[in-house]
């Protein structure tokens, strides 16, 4: 079972993380992918680079390690980010025939999205790949946000959708929403009115492709009025799909029955 | 302070809304006022709902005796409303509706807990009677008399129910009440701020700190479980309000006073609507949820707003 975290350091991972890193500052990322890549190599990992050269990659390549730029893979006009998704099931499949242990990916996502990226894309095509990592692929992913580049808003996106964190604790999402299995995702944290954007963004991003969205709660510590009326609009936004809220606490349960969603108009439904 | 201004509303006297104090002395003219009332609607095929303590209920429950009426009268359980008044005109709303859609004409008998209200539950009691007007402004027809206890009930409020009821109903007359003002509600002063355990100014990005100001200042009374995720909720909401509407800011302070832990929130915003948190929110409806949370998890909700000096909210919460 995955469980949501939120860590200073980069280390330990494991097999199926999906990481956010916000990286405080250039040094810091030197030294902690270094880390990161050397542990790898040690481990018996497949690694795979998503980015510029960084320094310590000279010492951890192997034959069958992987260095791809999709920025420059591209002329510079950016990446299809969609094809971060299929590469990284692609190589992990690869990695387990090769007889890897796992495939461990450092993503610089400056280098990944191209400019002008907004919240609800960053939702979107992160939470379809925690989908594949919460699935059964035998792949570490760390997602590197350095908080030079990304914008706050952008960068809460990022960590929102994310089940681990890393980077400076003040920064860490107020909320994770995150894969569990099949259909089913976990939302763990606090929705309040400060997240109540990025929260809609992420439901968005999962109802887009699935009509019915079971979202555990038993990892949510609080959603405000505003949390539950995204969570309601978002599902006023695909016609048909709905949305099966289920292991509530009794103060949201009761919040949302006073607030009258208990409505058999509102496609959401708080399961008993 | 007087009550933020509201939209103009149809004049109490001429609205389908029948406001009426009853002033009695002691329990001997109570039943018979009641009984009078009630008698009336009974004959007339209206339906009564009465929400009265327990005691008053038992006297009113053996005077109707086996009366073949008494299927069209109803003692609602304001028990479960918990203490606080801002909860009653929604409970009101839903009794009348329901009676409404039975097709029968409605009468209702609402007497507040004066004798075991706090000074501050008295101050959102009275509120609460002069909310009335505006609150069934536009509603079906329907009337409510308000029994007050002479012996037993300060003075002060007294006469504050005195300018809050359009109509009385003295010495078995009905009629218009003489000292009725339709004019602004005069608030009483908040009690005086206890010198509070925690303060704190917040702004945007800010509420995951008010939350922990909240339950540091909780922990230390014992206040924990579901009680103190109630009073977060509410906290959260009325935070996000300074946030949205207040200017942008607002300054916690918590203390503990007795057996209540409280909350109060400054901000610069001004809540022009009086009934502000008082009516349920449709489902479909964008924003205004936050007091209407607040009203519902919090024991008692105190608000003083002016465009001259913005807004206090003040969420009380019982210890015991």
């Amino acid at each position: 079972m995955r469980i949501a975290r939120s860590v200073a350091g980069l280390s330990p991972v494991d097999v199926g993380d999906h990481v956010c890193w916000v990286v405080p500052a250039e040094d810091e990322f030197q030294r902690a992918a270094r880390d990161f890549l050397r542990d790898g190599a040690k481990i018996g990992d497949k690694l795979m680079v998503l980015g510029s050269v960084p320094p310590a990659w000279l010492e951890v390549q192997s034959p069958r390690a992987l260095l791809i730029d999709p920025a420059d893979a591209t002329g510079g006009a950016g990446w299809d980010t969609d094809a971060l998704v299929s590469l990284v099931g692609r190589e992990a499949e690869a990695a387990d025939r090769q007889g890897f242990r796992a495939l461990r990916v450092l993503a610089q996502m400056e280098r990944v999205w191209p400019e002008g990226t907004t919240p609800q894309q960053v939702a979107d095509r992160e939470l379809r790949l925690d989908a594949l990592m919460g699935g059964g692929t035998a792949a570490i992913v760390v997602c590197a946000y350095p908080s030079s580049v990304f914008p706050p808003e952008l960068l809460e996106q990022a960590g929102s959708v994310h089940p681990h964190f890393t980077g400076r604790l003040e920064q860490a999402p107020a909320f994770q929403l995150f894969h569990s299995a099949k259909g089913h995702w976990n939302l763990n944290g606090v929705v309040d009115a400060d997240g109540a954007e990025s929260f809609h963004a992420a439901v968005i991003g999962l109802l887009r492709n699935m009509p019915v969205l079971r979202l555990s709660c038993r990892g949510l510590q609080l959603i405000d009025a505003s949390g539950m009326q995204m969570l309601v609009k978002a599902a006023d936004a695909f016609p048909g799909h709905r949305i099966m809220v289920e292991d509530s606490n009794p103060t949201v349960r009761k919040c949302w029955e006073l607030l009258g969603f208990d409505d058999p108009t509102i496609p959401v439904e708080l399961a008993p | 302070m007087t009550s933020p201004p509201a939209a103009p509303t149809p004049d109490p006297r001429v609205a389908a809304f029948r406001h009426e104090l009853y002033p009695y002395d002691g329990d001997t003219a109570f039943l018979q006022g009641a009984m009078s009332f009630i008698d009336d609607a009974l004959s007339a095929d209206e339906t009564v709902l009465v929400a009265v303590s327990e005691d008053k209920q038992h006297m009113l429950r053996q005077a109707l005796g086996r009366t073949t009426a008494r299927e069209r009268l109803s003692f609602v359980d304001t028990g479960a409303l918990g203490r606080n008044p801002g909860r009653l005109i929604p409970a009101w709303q839903d009794w009348i509706a329901k009676s409404v859609s039975d097709g029968l004409p409605v009468r209702g008998i609402s007497e507040s807990p004066w004798g075991t209200a706090t000074p501050a539950e008295r101050g959102e009691l009275s509120y609460h009677e002069w909310l009335l007007n505006r609150a069934f402004a536009d509603s079906p027809a329907w009337w409510l008399l308000c029994p007050y206890d002479t012996t037993a009930v300060e003075p002060t409020v007294l006469d504050s129910a005195g300018r809050c009821h359009p109509f009385h109903f003295l010495e078995g007359a009905h009629g218009d009440n003489p000292t009725f003002v339709d004019g602004p509600f005069v608030f009483d002063d908040l009690s005086a701020a206890r010198d509070p355990d925690h303060v704190l100014i917040y702004g945007a990005g800010d509420l995951g700190r008010v939350r922990d100001e909240i339950t540091a200042g909780a922990g230390k009374h014992g206040l924990a479980g579901h009680r103190l995720q109630d009073l977060l909720v509410a906290a959260t909401e009325v935070a996000a309000n300074s946030v949205r509407h207040g200017g942008g800011s607002g300054t916690l302070r918590t203390w503990a006073s007795g057996d209540t832990f409280v909350c109060q929130f400054d901000d610069a915003g001004h809540i022009r609507d009086p009934l502000a948190g008082r009516m349920r929110p449709a489902p479909h409806q964008i924003g205004g949820r936050g007091l209407w949370l607040a009203q519902q998890l919090c024991d008692l909700v105190e608000i003083r707003s002016t465009a001259e000096d913005g807004t206090t909210v003040r969420l009380s919460t019982y210890l015991s």
